[in-house]
């Protein structure tokens, strides 16, 4: 039995050096779609993607690799979670359209996952994996990705602990209620690898990539809070959110826009509590 | 690294062996009977999968469920199993007392099983079975949004309170599933359990969830279903009854349509057996099924009941089951049926008409020999023949507006009026046989527009006060009677439910009516895409109606995508096939629905024959960049294929949406001006009666011809993204040698009454026997003024232009917003500067401000194009600080320029306006340009 492990073991070992998803290429990153070759196998599995209807495009020379297609698209694959790692980030340089409902999300197991209805946009998706808390601590998740009648074009498709734009949404009502609401407080902080001339905040509903008002503003101002300019806040308290009166959980979105800041694209997380008027 | 890869490794190992989906049970070979009784082989197996938690929403203080749940599930070829136990610390309080299929029983203490084949969260199935035995079930399409099917499949229930709770044991065939073709169907499905204790209202789950039952996304997955076979692969779609006879004390005959939809395994011969409390006997009958669409017709069927009453339908092959539903069917019996072909529409003479003869068809529903029919005192008798009577009456010496018509078949009978209506001063409008559009009696072909005032900009108003002043328009405007707007809520109170409208309503639609008579107008709207919220055709109906009633000189129009559904409740059926255009990044354009969906929607509504109604099209002349930063314009030839593949399938009118939109690109503006121009000055011939027959050699090629005067029309398209070539051949061409191009400058030849024709792709071919188009501009005029009027508004030295997706804008508060934010960004740099792209309806303060996103221009130059500019102030963002740069003005009606005088730059742009005095004199925007 021993020398069986072993040889799994080593097997997997062998599997880990050759893969196409670089584990641990450095102390930030837990692991790292490369995009220069897609490995599939028919059942969902740690060491390849999963042999499905989903096409996926190797890297060109930009090291812009697509997954997608058209049609009706999922895959599965496993993937080490750690808390220590718990940051999703994908980049979409662009999203190629095909006739149909369009639509894409991602998510680990047991926590909420991020993604567009409709309307898809570019940006850098940054996501918590652990902001609800329902994702394992550590050992092996398997990651979910849905398409339909679309094409993510990839520039990166990672797991890292901390990525270069990124921002965490606080709030007391996340830690008492597991949701928010109108009277409720919300601190944004926006971490940046550069500094930024100016950085602004929208509130989308994923269902239809559609602008939500806050509080009557189509946008928040925020201020940086640091010597450098990289690191910038608001605190808002919610009065108006929208027009419905109530989200589900990952459906509202935050897309921040950083002007004159090292990255031309915005960034976007999602609100992982869901929002209702009277909860 | 090694110490990291050996880790990884590990925890691979790991993955294999404990991360699996969870697998069911395989059934043990002494079966499972349903019984709620869990005593067989397959239930001793493996553990009982437990540990539900309350719904996210309800449960702020982390506690657990009172009573515990705990369940078992196998599956085989044919089917899966449940063996539910829903542990109770309190058995007495388990309500239990709703039972059958189909019934309401959340009443009752319930379990609810979710289910998705698919492997997605996109579609997904709800079984809810209560303690009693009760149950409800649905399917699930478009994440939870939509219900395409009456879904009601047979599964066996067996449930039983015991001194510990209450068992539940379900066998639901893989058959069950049929919304799901083979095709999508997985081995591991997203799969929950939930359960509604209904003394405490403890709502627990297995998959954490948090706000609904709904979220599939979060469901736990089983592994190793099975697949269904590909020779069950079947959809049993729908059934309808048609009864025409009344065979004894409340039985009637008639006959049965079923469609069923099968896949290539599945073809082959079956007996079908339907029953029902409807049907008068159980009915088995052979029937083939080939693959694909089958429709099958069951003739001499007797109902005893009528109403809503469910049909099971079951397809058996040696006996055993292959598929099997029920379905709602409506059983409604009329003994005596008229259809009028003098008067022909609405039961009306309308002034002008000869109204000296009455005449038409009735379907004569029981087993009389003969029609009698009277009329101001003079009775008429007309034979019955294989259940129909024809009937003709002079009635001119019949001196009276209202004639009452008694029909009596048998002992059935039916009266009828007739009006002879009087000429009004304003707009009379009437449908002609075959669908023709009558304005005050002359033929009219409806050219008209969606929203014709809606948005529109002063600049753009002022230049065209009315559509009419661009391009030839004739209609006139429409009263809104959808119910929703008239009363607000209704829809959903009573609109999507089979039932007469209430009071209430039908007040509001006569109060409505009634502010509007003497006016000239031309169309009543009953509904806008009422298939999209479920609202009942016979709700439509009864109000169609009354609308009838009340005033018969207005049409009643509905704009649907699925105008079939509803013809029976307007006279206007003009769907709305949009296409949708997007252009990716890498500058691939593509439709979301091809531009040929306009013949297949109304293609089968042509092929009814209904004289009495009219067919129009509501074509796509506007972007989605309401919602979509992708979204781009249809083309001209996208859309002069679109209208004429609509003429070729009967359209008699078009409304396109939406007017001020059409004009943000110049080859919707030009090109409407040129179609409308085309399709005014041929309306004659277009609404003309005749239209002698032809036939395309290539299925893909619309053809049709139309002849009035001595003229003959032939109108050719190629409604598809490729070439395609056709031999086009009609007994009327060979009265010719060849056919002038409408338009254009060529002839084309024909050869003993056939024309050849190569037709790129979209392409028109509109062709006269005479030449007609003189003194109008060219097809080639058109396209060289539309890349003309495409240059220059590219070439305009904007260095926004072009650039939506580079640039963010933001706005003041709005109290209502007329064009979205991806919408201004679509139109602000867009080289058009007559057409709104940001119309607020400010409260407090007005700014606009644009941020650039991937780009920092220099620009020594500014030119904002709108209206209430007077006042404006120009800022730029420095160091976190707006900064209003010195400029001198140049201000014009609709524009202001700014000459700063040096080279400027700046992440963000902003421009505040003075606040109006006068809310009617609101600020406009249409373009901001930053010039070098």
């Amino acid at each position: 039995m021993l020398y069986k492990t072993c040889l799994f073991v080593l097997f997997l070992f062998c599997l880990a050096l050759t893969a196409e998803v670089i584990f641990n290429p450095d102390d930030n990153t837990l692991w790292s779609e490369d995009g220069k070759s897609f490995p599939l196998s028919e059942a969902v599995s740690a060491g390849a993607w999963q042999k499905t209807d989903m096409e996926f495009f190797c890297a060109d020379e930009q090291g812009v690799f697509g997954m997608g297609g058209s049609g009706t698209m999922k895959n599965t694959r496993y993937f080490p979670v750690s808390k220590e790692y718990p940051w999703l980030e994908l980049e979409l340089q662009s999203i190629t359209q095909y006739s149909g409902y369009k639509a894409w999300t991602m998510f680990f197991r047991g926590g909420q996952g991020i993604g567009q209805v409709t309307h898809p946009q570019e940006g850098v998706y940054v996501h918590n994996i652990y902001a609800t808390g329902d994702t394992k601590e550590s050992g092996m998740e398997y990651l979910a990705i849905y398409i339909y009648n679309l094409k993510l074009n990839m520039s990166r498709l990672r797991v890292l602990k901390k990525p270069d734009y990124y921002l965490t949404v606080e709030s007391e009502a996340f830690e008492q209620r597991k949701s928010f609401a109108p009277g409720d407080s919300l601190d944004i902080t926006v971490f940046m690898k550069e500094p930024a001339e100016d950085v602004m905040l929208r509130f989308i509903d994923n269902y239809g990539v559609k602008q939500m008002r806050i509080n009557k503003q189509d946008k928040l101002q925020l201020k940086p809070i640091d010597e450098a300019d990289c690191i910038w806040q608001c605190k808002v308290q919610i009065e108006q959110l929208g027009s419905q009166s109530k989200y589900r959980a990952g459906q509202i979105m935050l897309k921040t826009i950083i002007l004159a800041g090292g990255i031309d694209k915005p960034v976007w997380s999602a609100i992982q509590f869901p929002y209702q008027v009277n909860p | 690294m090694l110490q990291r890869n050996l880790f990884l490794a590990l925890l691979l190992l790991n993955a294999a062996v404990s991360m699996a989906a969870y697998p069911v049970l395989k059934p043990t070979q002494d079966g499972i009977r349903i019984d709620a009784d869990f005593s067989e082989g397959t239930w001793q197996q493996g553990d009982w999968h437990h540990g539900f938690k309350l719904l996210g929403s309800r449960n702020h203080n982390q506690a657990k469920p009172g009573n515990d749940t705990r369940f078992k599930i196998a599956a085989d070829s044919e089917n899966l199993y449940l063996a539910i136990d829903c542990l109770d610390q309190e058995p007495e309080k388990i309500n239990a007392n709703i039972q059958g299929p189909s019934s309401n029983p959340w009443r009752d203490d319930v379990v609810e099983l979710f289910f998705a084949p698919s492997g997605r969260d996109e579609e997904y199935y709800q079984f809810v079975v209560s303690a009693g035995g009760g149950s409800w079930q649905m399917y699930w399409a478009e994440k939870g949004n939509i219900k395409p099917d009456p879904f009601e499949p047979l599964y066996e229930i067996a449930s039983a309170k015991y001194a510990q709770g209450w068992r539940l044991e379900l066998r639901i065939p893989l058959y069950a599933f049929y919304m799901t073709r083979n095709k999508f169907w997985q081995n591991e499905w997203f799969f929950n359990m939930a359960r509604c204790r209904s003394a405490n209202g403890e709502w627990s789950t297995w998959s954490a969830l948090n706000n609904s039952f709904h979220e599939v996304a979060n469901f736990q997955r089983l592994s190793g279903m099975p697949i269904r076979a590909a020779q069950k692969d079947i959809f049993i779609k729908n059934a309808s009854a048609q009864v025409d006879s009344s065979q004894s004390q409340g039985a009637y005959g008639g006959s049965l349509s079923i469609d069923i939809e099968a896949v290539s395994e599945a073809a082959g011969e079956y007996l079908l057996l339907l029953n029902s409390e409807a049907l008068k006997e159980e009915i088995r009958q052979i029937v083939q099924l080939k693959a694909g669409s089958n429709s099958l017709l069951l003739p001499n069927i007797s109902f005893k009941k009528s109403g809503k009453i469910p049909l099971q339908l079951e397809l058996l092959k040696d006996g055993k089951a292959i598929a099997q539903r029920r379905y709602p069917l409506r059983i409604a019996f009329r003994p005596l049926e008229l259809r009028f072909d003098s008067p022909a529409y609405s039961k009306c003479f309308f002034p002008g008409q000869d109204s000296s003869r009455i005449s038409g068809v009735a379907s004569v529903n029981n087993s009389a020999t003969r029609l009698e029919l009277e009329l101001a005192g003079q009775k008429y008798s007309f034979p019955v023949m294989d259940g129909k009577a024809s009937f003709s009456l002079d009635c001119g010496a019949v001196d009276a507006e209202n004639l009452e018509l008694k029909f009596k078949a048998g002992e059935d009978s039916l009266t009828e009026r007739i009006r002879r209506l009087p000429a009004l001063d304003n707009d009379m409008l009437w449908i002609e046989a075959p669908g023709r559009l009558v304005l005050n009696g002359k033929k009219v072909f409806a050219l008209g527009w969606y929203g014709p005032g809606w948005i529109v900009s002063k600049c753009f108003q002022e230049k065209y006060p009315s559509p009419a002043d661009k391009h030839p328009v004739n209609v006139g405007g429409w009263v809104n009677l959808e119910p929703g707007r008239l009363i607000k809520g209704s829809e959903a109170a009573e609109a999507v439910r089979d039932v007469k409208p209430s009071q209430a309503m039908f007040d509001k639609v006569r109060q409505t009516i009634e502010s509007k008579r003497g006016s000239d107008f031309w169309f009543y709207y009953l509904s806008d895409e009422p298939e999209c919220r479920g609202v009942s055709p016979i709700y439509l109906k009864h109000i169609y109606d009354f609308v009838k009633e009340l005033d018969p000189y207005h049409p009643v129009m509905i704009i649907s995508r699925d105008p079939g559904d509803y013809l029976d409740c307007c006279d206007i059926a003009n769907p709305h096939p949009y296409t949708g255009p997007i252009i990716n990044d890498n500058g691939e354009r593509v439709l979301n629905q091809p531009v040929e969906r306009v013949r297949r929607t109304l293609a089968p509504l042509a092929a009814q024959g209904r004289g009495d109604k009219l067919l129009m099209l509501t074509p796509q002349a506007f972007s989605y960049s309401i919602n979509s930063i992708y979204a781009d314009y249809p083309t001209f030839d996208e859309s002069n294929a679109a209208i004429w593949s609509a003429i070729c399938n009967g359209a008699q009118g078009f409304t396109p949406y939406i007017y001020y939109d059409h004009a943000a690109r110049p080859s919707l503006s030009l090109g409407y001006d040129f179609i409308y121009n085309s399709l005014h000055s041929l309306s004659s011939i277009l609404s003309s009666k005749q239209n002698p027959p032809c036939s395309s050699s290539n299925e893909n090629v619309d053809a049709r011809l139309f002849k009035k005067d001595g003229l003959l029309l032939a109108v050719l398209v190629n409604p598809y993204p490729e070439a395609h070539s056709a031999m086009v051949s009609a007994e009327a061409f060979k009265e010719y040698k060849s056919l002038y191009r409408y338009r254009e400058q060529a002839q084309l030849p024909l050869q003993q009454g056939r024309i050849s024709v190569e037709l790129p792709p979209y392409a028109v071919l509109v062709l006269s026997s005479k030449k007609i188009d003189q003194g109008m501009s060219s097809m080639a005029e058109l396209r060289r003024n539309i890349d003309k009027a495409e240059g220059a508004r590219a070439s305009r030295g904007n260095l926004l232009f072009g650039r939506k997706k580079d640039i963010e804008v933001s706005s003041s508060y709005s109290t209502y917003t007329y064009q979205s934010d991806l919408e201004q960004r679509d139109k602000m740099f867009d080289g058009i500067v007559d057409v709104s792209a940001w119309k607020p309806v400010p409260q407090n303060e007005l700014w606009y401000e644009l941020a650039f996103t991937k780009f920092l221009p220099k620009f020594s130059k500014a030119r904002v194009y709108g209206y209430g500019l007077e006042g404006m102030t120009f800022k730029i963002k420095k160091r976190g600080e707006w900064l209003e740069p010195k400029a001198v003005r140049k201000t014009e009606k609709y524009s202001l320029e700014l000459d700063f005088g040096e080279s400027l730059s700046s992440v963000s742009v902003r421009l505040d306006f003075v606040m109006p005095k006068d809310r009617k004199e609101m600020v406009e925007l249409y373009e901001i340009e930053l010039l070098e």
